[in-house]
């Protein structure tokens, strides 16, 4: 039987780009996994945006959390031009996103969960208000760069 | 191929070649159905597979509510009040909220079922079932969860013990009312090394 994930893409970050983009996705799954892996040049969220569409209100988010400091805490429900998946750290971190049924005619629903080294750990739900199919995925760094070595993964997951 | 991006939900390293299949799926098709049940896991699969993944699309066509309602779980036709144990932390629109430890009848994707008025929205959830034919040990589901209904905007990680030691045999999802047309129920296998 035939593995039901599919290395689509990895991107391992040279030049210091403050994004990177997946284009020309294939259909031909039924989900899609994102892995990042790899620090920025500060302490910031990594965002996905899909299709180019920075339309504010087309995506909701929510993240809920713990750190040593606060302990447990919950970010509430945010409507944005993006979904952002938690922070990114100076010396480590690591961000994974389930993006559902994304060439059905459905709303787009992220599941994600981040940690870093320097803030905390975060379980994080998205959504896309868009019935298209994604044919592109930008991971970005909303305020910096990414730290040269940071490798970007994604996969198709196949039924 | 090998990858490491902790598909069981959290903590599950690299992951060798082909040992995450895809056994079955079902898709949902007109307006009357009121389960969904995987049957013969254990006959067909306990060979193959250590751990399953049940990854789902969910949608009800419940009226009236622009919120989410809860899709339950059995395994092997087990419905006592203390057959499962669970707890969860879910973020919720304004606040997050840790749970106690408790007694349940069933496996409680809750608040995964987006209601009808919620147009063109679906409840994801990614569902590990660890150990599910290890007759020695209990097994574990644990759940995260994702769904924006009108009224309900929600992600959850949640934990559920099978409070028996039996195999698992069948998996039967019960939704509020009738599932939406669309609905997905993909079930994966992953294979020990």
């Amino acid at each position: 039987m035939a593995s039901a994930i599919t290395a689509l893409s990895t991107i391992t970050v040279s030049n210091s780009p403050s994004s990177v983009t997946f284009s020309n996705i294939p259909s031909s799954y039924r989900d899609l996994y994102i892995q990042v892996s790899g620090t920025s040049s500060s302490v910031q969220q990594i965002s996905l945006i899909f299709n180019s569409d920075g339309t504010n209100g087309n995506y909701n988010w929510t993240q809920v959390g713990a750190d040593p400091g606060s302990g447990l805490f919950g970010v509430g429900l945010v409507s944005s031009d993006r979904v952002r998946l938690g922070y990114s750290g100076t010396t480590a971190s690591s961000h994974f996103a389930h993006i559902f049924e994304y060439s059905q005619s459905k709303y787009k629903e992220i599941i994600a969960r981040t940690s870093t080294s320097t803030t905390d750990v975060r379980l994080v739900g998205g959504q896309w208000r868009s019935t298209a199919t994604i044919s592109t995925v930008k991971v970005q760094v909303d305020a910096g760069n990414f730290v040269n070595g940071a490798k970007i993964s994604l996969y198709g997951v196949s039924t | 191929m090998a990858w490491s991006m902790g598909l069981l939900g959290a903590s599950i390293p690299t992951i060798a070649g082909d040992a995450f299949e895809h056994l079955q799926t079902q898709i949902v098709s007109g307006t009357s159905t009121t389960e969904i049940v995987f049957t013969n896991i254990d006959t067909q699969y306990s060979a193959a597979y250590t751990h399953l993944q049940l990854r789902m699309s969910i949608k009800d066509n419940a009226g009236g509510n622009s919120g989410a309602g809860t899709l339950k779980g059995y395994f092997n036709s087990h419905t006592a009040s203390t057959d499962y144990y669970w707890h969860y932390i879910r973020g919720l629109t304004s606040v997050s909220s840790p749970t106690n430890l408790d007694s349940n009848a069933y496996i409680a994707f809750n608040n995964m079922m987006v209601y009808s008025e919620s147009t063109n929205v679906w409840g994801a959830v990614v569902a590990d079932i660890l150990d599910p034919f290890d007759t020695s040990k209990k097994t574990n589901v644990r759940m995260l969860g994702s769904a924006f209904s009108n009224s309900e905007k929600q992600v959850m990680i949640a934990d559920t013990l099978y409070n028996r030691t039996d195999s698992v045999n069948s998996l039967r999802l019960v939704p509020y009312s009738t599932l939406t047309a669309g609905s997905r129920f993909s079930l994966y296998g992953m294979r020990a090394a």
